[in-house]
């Protein structure tokens, strides 16, 4: 048989106010949501001096094509697709805040840089993908319509830990069960 | 009439068109500056203009105040600039008619003589200036009737419009990022046109200095979830361009939609931000001063 032992109240209070203490001392692991994507090939979220050399040349050429914010633009090597690279308003020059994948069929705009056959983002997400393989990156989407897959995140803590913005959204476009367009990035507040 | 008129100054007055254009800007600016905007200066120079040279004085002294005060509703209207043009035309063109000659050319008249004056004022040019240009683009290409006689008192109108036009625009918008209120200053004095915010989100609020604002444009209400909407459903965005060297770019006042606070921008926090938009649209190159 085992002993019973006998706690006073004060000691479980005690024991509770210890724990207390370490809770809120301890530091919020701030762990990326799955589906956020940081980057498309090498330019990265908010990385104002790693995009300059590559945007600076062609900076802002989107600009105007774009509701507001200023852009820059390039396509793939055989040009059937086009990057979008965003900068919100008050963000430093070159910082990217949302990034557009689409297909494309003029060539007025520049190549990017490496030649690439096709865009990859960070996740590593291509135009063509399936649902499923899209799915199997990102995890099921917050909401669906139609043919457009959404995500979103507010306030969560490791997109404000990292870029002090409160909102993350990715949107996957399909068609014939192919994805076709995606945008992602922090929403302008 | 036995009015005493001394014989210099009425032969003068008879032989010289631009003395004509010139009494005719002078009495618009006294209307303004000593009868508070009344027409009685350009009625009373009408009636004296028409009279010396062979029309009927009280006729042109009515024409003078009606048109007076018509123009100086449409100076002070706050109708965007293109609808204060038109509308400027269209009393020039029926003061040319109701004289004789041809309502296009006085509309063409009035209407080219305020798009200057309007331009002008923008610039800040002094009023008793772009008055002035603004009454001799009217004179050469008025003409004919417009040109001449008692039509002459009545253009005071478009003087005394210009004037009232050029005193009613303010000097600047002012944002005090600590108090977060937005302010209209004109003349050193200060009105309150509600809260503002700028931040706390990305880069945080805007630096402190002077900005140029450009007109503002539509943003489709959907956009970034309705970020540039106020409650009232107003959808807009105006760039603010700073007058200093500064890594952040893009930069503009606008509504503030959706998530509250801003990366950097004057966002508006009035229900109904309306009012704001047409100040800022109706006096192009307003600078906004950002103040801690």
């Amino acid at each position: 048989m085992m002993p019973r032992i006998k706690y006073s109240i004060k000691t479980v209070f005690a024991l509770l106010l210890i724990f207390l203490i370490l809770a809120a001392s301890a530091p919020l692991k701030a762990e990326r949501p799955v589906f956020v994507d940081e980057a498309i090939e090498n330019i990265n979220m908010g990385d104002a001096e790693n995009s300059k050399e590559i945007l600076a040349k062609h900076r802002d050429n989107c600009w105007g094509l774009e509701p507001l914010f200023k852009a820059t633009c390039f396509v793939n090597s055989d040009k059937t697709e086009k990057v979008t690279f965003i900068t919100h308003p008050g963000s430093e020059s070159y910082a990217v805040d949302i990034f557009r994948l689409e297909k494309y069929s003029d060539d007025d705009l520049p190549v990017y840089p490496f030649k690439l056959k096709k865009f990859t983002t960070g996740k590593g997400i291509i135009l063509g993908m399936d649902k499923k393989q899209l799915i199997s990156i990102l995890g099921k989407p917050i909401k669906l319509e139609a043919d457009v897959y959404k995500y979103r995140s507010v306030n969560d803590l490791y997109v404000q830990k990292k870029y002090k913005m409160p909102v993350y959204y990715g949107k996957y476009y399909f068609e014939k069960e192919n994805l076709v367009k995606l945008e992602f990035g922090l929403e302008y507040p | 009439m036995g009015w005493a008129y001394t014989r210099p100054v009425r032969s003068y007055f008879q032989r010289h068109e631009n003395a004509r254009t010139a009494g005719a800007i002078g009495a618009g600016a006294a209307d303004y500056y000593i009868s508070g905007g009344t027409p009685v200066f350009s009625s009373a120079y009408a009636f004296y203009i028409a009279d010396i040279t062979g029309g009927d004085p009280w006729e042109a002294a009515a024409v003078a105040a009606i048109t007076s005060y018509a123009s100086a509703g449409v100076g002070t209207s706050g109708w965007a600039w293109y609808t204060k043009v038109f509308w400027y035309g269209v009393i020039g063109g029926t003061v040319s008619k109701h004289y004789g000659g041809e309502f296009e050319q006085g509309f063409k008249a009035s209407a080219a003589a305020s798009a200057v004056g309007m331009g002008l004022n923008s610039m800040k040019v002094y009023p008793a200036i772009s008055a002035s240009v603004a009454g001799g683009v009217s004179a050469e290409l008025g003409g004919g009737k417009f040109k001449n006689g008692a039509a002459r008192g009545a253009f005071a109108y478009a003087v005394s419009g210009m004037f009232a036009e050029a005193q009613n625009r303010p000097d600047r918008f002012e944002f005090d990022k600590s108090t977060g209120e937005l302010t209209l200053v004109k003349d050193g004095a200060t009105e309150s046109l509600g809260n503002a915010l700028s931040g706390p989100h990305g880069n945080g609020a805007l630096e402190a200095g002077e900005y140029t604002l450009d007109p503002s444009f539509d943003v489709p209400s959907d956009h970034m979830n309705g970020g540039f909407c106020d409650p009232a459903g107003n959808c807009w965005f105006s760039r603010l361009h700073p007058q200093f060297e500064t890594q952040r770019s893009g930069l503009g006042m606008h509504p503030d939609g959706n998530i509250e606070g801003t990366a950097g921008c004057v966002g508006l926090c009035t229900y109904d931000t309306t009012p704001i938009r047409n100040t800022l649209d109706q006096n192009t190159d307003l600078n906004v001063r950002v103040v801690e």
